[in-house]
C-alpha cells in the first residue's frame, strides 16, 4: 500500500498537504534519470512523513511519475504558473531547467541551489534543504543549504539511472486548464554570425596538449607531430600560452577550455589542479613527464615519466 | 539604445589550488578575475555600435577594479554598489539590488550577464531578474545586434544547430554564452588613468538604492566545501620498453 491508498482510508484530503510536500516539475517525455529524480522526492518525502506531487505535460509522463513513487501528477501546458498558484515548501527540476526554475523561484521568493550532484538532504531541526553543487567547473563543491519557506534546487540526473517503475502503484492524476505560456521571442530568421574562427577544442575526439615540460619549439614540433599521427588538436595549459605556443582557444584550463576527448596526451604538463579540473570529462589520460612526482600522474590512465623529448621521437618511431 | 552589463568578480583560478585528498582549497594569491563569461557579455554589449554600455558589480574593492577594467574596455559608464566582501549576497539579494539599479539608471533595453559563473551559484540571477522585471528572458545569447528599424536582436542557437535572430519587441535579459567572441583588450595605461579619475566609478549605496541589508538577507547559505573523489593513476610505464607499451595503449584508445 502506498501512501495515497493510506491517506485515503484515513480519510485525509490529499490536495490539503500542499504547502509542505516535496514538488516534482519534469519536462515533456522525461527520461529515466528524469524519473529518478521523483523517486530522489520519494525518498526525502517518506523522511518528512509527506507527500510527492510530479507536475508534467502528458498524461503519460503522469502515470510514469506515480510508477516512479509520485502520489499525485498534475498534469499542466505551463508548470511555472502552475507551480507559483501551489504554495510548495520543496521543489526539484532537472538542472536541464536551470532558466526555468530560477524564474520560479523569484516568483515564489525562494533559495534555489542549482546543478546539484549527489543526493539532497532535509535537515531536521530547520526543514533546511542542503546539496551540493560544483564550482570551479566541478573543482570542489560547495554545500548549500536553502532556508527560505520555499526550498528549489535543480538535480543534474545525467547518469542516473531509470527508476524501477511499479506498475501497482496508484496515484491522483488531475488536469490543469492554464494556457500553454505565451511566446515572448519573435524569430526574425537565420542569420550569418560566425562562431570565433577555431575548432572548440571541447569537442575534439582526441587532444595532444604540450606544457613547459617539453622545452621549447622543438619540444613543441615534436608534440605537433605527435598530434598529427594519432589526428589530434594541438593544445596546451597555461604554460604554453604564456609561452605564446598556443592561443586562448586552445588553452587548456578552467581559465581556457574545459574538454571531454575520449584520448587526452599531455606532454610536459605537471598538471596543476586549473588544468587537471578541466580534463576530468576526458575518457583516458596519458600523461609524459620527466618528474615521477608530477601531479598529472596521479590522474592518468597511463604515465611515462621521462624527458618528452628523448621519448617523442621513440614514441613516433613505434607508431608507424 | 542603453545595455546594461552585469559583472562578477571571481578568484582567479590560477590563484588557488584543490587538495582533494586534504579536502581543503589552498589560497596562494588573492587575485580576482571578471568572471570569464561576463568578459564575453561585456564584449557582446560594446559590439553594438549604436547602443552605449553601462556595466555594473556589486561588491567590496573587488567590484570597483572589474569596473575600472569595464571602463577602460569601453563601457561608457560603470556603476558600483558598494557592499562589503565579507558578506556577499546570494542570487534573491543580488537580483533585489539590479532591480533597483535599473530603475536608478531609468532607461535599460538590454541587460547581459555570463550564462555561467565560475565561483558561486550565480548563474541564477538573470532568469530571475527577468522574472522580477517581467521582461522575457533568453538562456544562451551569442551576439546582440541593433535592428534595422529599431531595437536590438539577439543571436541565439536553434536546435538543428543554426543561428537565428530573435527580438523581444521590448527590453529583455539575456544570457551569454562564454567564448562566444574574443574579449577587446583594456589597456593598462587606461585603466591607470581610471584608477586617477573619481568618477570614472559612480558609486552607489544600498541606502541610496531604498535597500537595507535585513531585506538582502540571504535564503541560502555556504555551509563547507565538499570535494568529488580523486581520479587515480592506472598504470607507470618504464624502461625501454616504454614507448613501445605506449604506442600500443595510444593505438587501443
Amino acid at each position: 500500500m502506498d501512501i495515497a491508498d493510506l491517506s485515503a482510508l484515513l480519510g485525509e484530503d490529499l490536495g490539503a498537504a500542499n504547502t509542505a510536500d516535496v514538488w516534482v516539475a519534469l519536462p515533456a517525455a522525461p527520461s529515466g534519470g528524469e524519473l529518478a529524480l521523483v523517486g530522489e522526492a520519494r525518498r526525502l518525502a517518506d523522511g518528512l512523513g509527506c507527500y510527492v506531487h510530479a507536475v508534467v505535460g502528458d498524461e503519460a509522463a503522469a502515470q510514469a511519475a506515480i510508477a516512479s513513487g509520485a502520489d499525485r501528477a498534475h498534469v499542466t501546458a505551463d508548470s511555472a504558473a502552475f507551480l507559483a498558484g501551489q504554495q510548495p515548501e520543496f521543489v526539484l527540476l532537472p538542472a536541464t531547467h536551470d532558466a526555468l526554475a530560477a524564474g520560479l523561484a523569484q516568483r515564489l521568493q525562494a533559495g534555489l541551489i542549482t546543478d546539484v550532484r549527489g543526493s539532497l538532504a532535509i535537515e531536521p531541526d530547520t526543514r533546511a534543504l542542503l546539496a551540493p553543487r560544483p564550482v570551479y567547473s566541478g573543482e570542489y563543491y560547495l554545500d548549500l543549504a536553502v532556508t527560505s519557506a520555499v526550498k528549489m534546487a535543480t538535480v543534474d540526473t545525467r547518469g542516473w539511472s531509470a527508476p524501477a517503475a511499479d506498475a501497482s502503484r496508484s496515484g491522483e492524476v488531475t488536469l490543469s486548464e492554464l494556457p500553454a505560456p505565451a511566446e515572448r521571442w519573435q524569430d526574425l530568421g537565420a542569420c550569418d554570425y560566425q562562431p570565433p574562427a577555431w575548432r572548440p577544442l571541447s569537442k575534439a575526439r582526441i587532444i595532444v596538449a604540450a606544457g613547459r615540460g617539453v622545452h621549447d619549439a622543438d619540444g613543441l614540433a615534436l608534440a605537433a607531430q605527435l598530434a598529427q599521427t594519432l589526428g589530434a588538436e594541438l593544445a596546451g595549459d597555461r604554460s604554453a600560452r604564456d609561452s605564446d605556443w598556443v592561443d586562448e582557444a586552445h588553452e587548456v584550463g578552467v581559465t581556457g577550455q574545459e574538454v571531454a576527448p575520449e584520448l587526452y596526451v599531455a606532454v610536459g604538463i605537471r598538471g596543476d589542479t586549473i588544468h587537471n579540473a578541466a580534463i576530468t570529462g576526458a575518457r583516458k589520460v596519458i600523461a609524459i613527464h620527466s618528474d615521477a612526482a608530477a601531479p598529472i600522474f596521479k590522474i592518468a590512465d597511463v604515465g611515462v615519466a621521462a624527458e618528452p623529448k628523448e621519448l617523442l621521437p621513440k614514441l613516433l618511431a613505434a607508431l608507424k | 539604445m542603453n545595455i546594461l552589463v552585469v559583472l562578477r568578480a571571481v578568484r582567479d583560478p590560477a590563484g588557488f589550488t584543490v587538495n582533494r585528498k586534504a579536502q581543503k582549497v589552498f589560497i596562494n594569491r588573492e587575485r580576482f578575475i571578471i568572471n570569464p563569461a561576463d568578459r564575453n557579455a561585456l564584449e557582446a554589449g560594446l559590439q553594438v555600435t549604436a547602443g552605449s554600455v553601462t556595466a555594473v558589480a556589486l561588491g567590496g574593492e573587488t567590484a570597483g577594479e572589474v569596473l575600472r577594467q569595464a571602463r577602460a574596455a569601453g563601457a561608457a559608464r560603470a556603476i558600483w554598489v558598494r557592499l562589503p566582501d565579507a558578506a556577499p549576497l546570494d542570487a534573491g539579494g543580488a537580483t533585489a539590488v539590479l532591480q533597483r539599479v535599473i530603475g536608478h539608471i531609468g532607461s535599460v533595453d538590454l541587460v547581459l550577464l555570463g550564462a555561467e559563473v565560475l565561483d558561486a551559484d550565480l548563474a541564477q540571477v538573470g532568469p530571475r531578474l527577468a522574472a522580477a522585471l517581467d521582461w522575457p528572458f533568453m538562456e544562451e545569447v551569442y551576439q546582440t545586434r541593433a535592428l534595422p528599424e529599431a531595437g536590438l536582436g539577439l543571436v541565439v542557437r536553434a536546435a538543428a544547430g543554426e543561428y537565428r535572430l530573435a527580438s523581444a519587441g521590448g527590453p529583455a535579459v539575456a544570457g551569454v554564452v562564454r567564448d562566444c567572441n574574443k574579449p577587446r583588450f583594456a589597456p593598462a595605461a587606461r585603466i591607470i588613468t581610471l584608477y586617477q579619475d573619481p568618477r570614472a566609478v559612480e558609486q552607489l549605496s544600498l541606502a541610496e538604492l531604498g535597500l537595507d541589508e535585513p531585506q538582502l538577507s540571504p535564503a541560502t547559505t555556504i555551509r563547507g566545501e565538499s570535494f568529488p573523489p580523486e581520479r587515480t593513476l592506472g598504470q607507470m610505464l618504464a624502461g625501454d620498453d616504454a614507448p613501445h607499451e605506449l604506442a600500443r595503449a595510444l593505438k587501443e584508445s
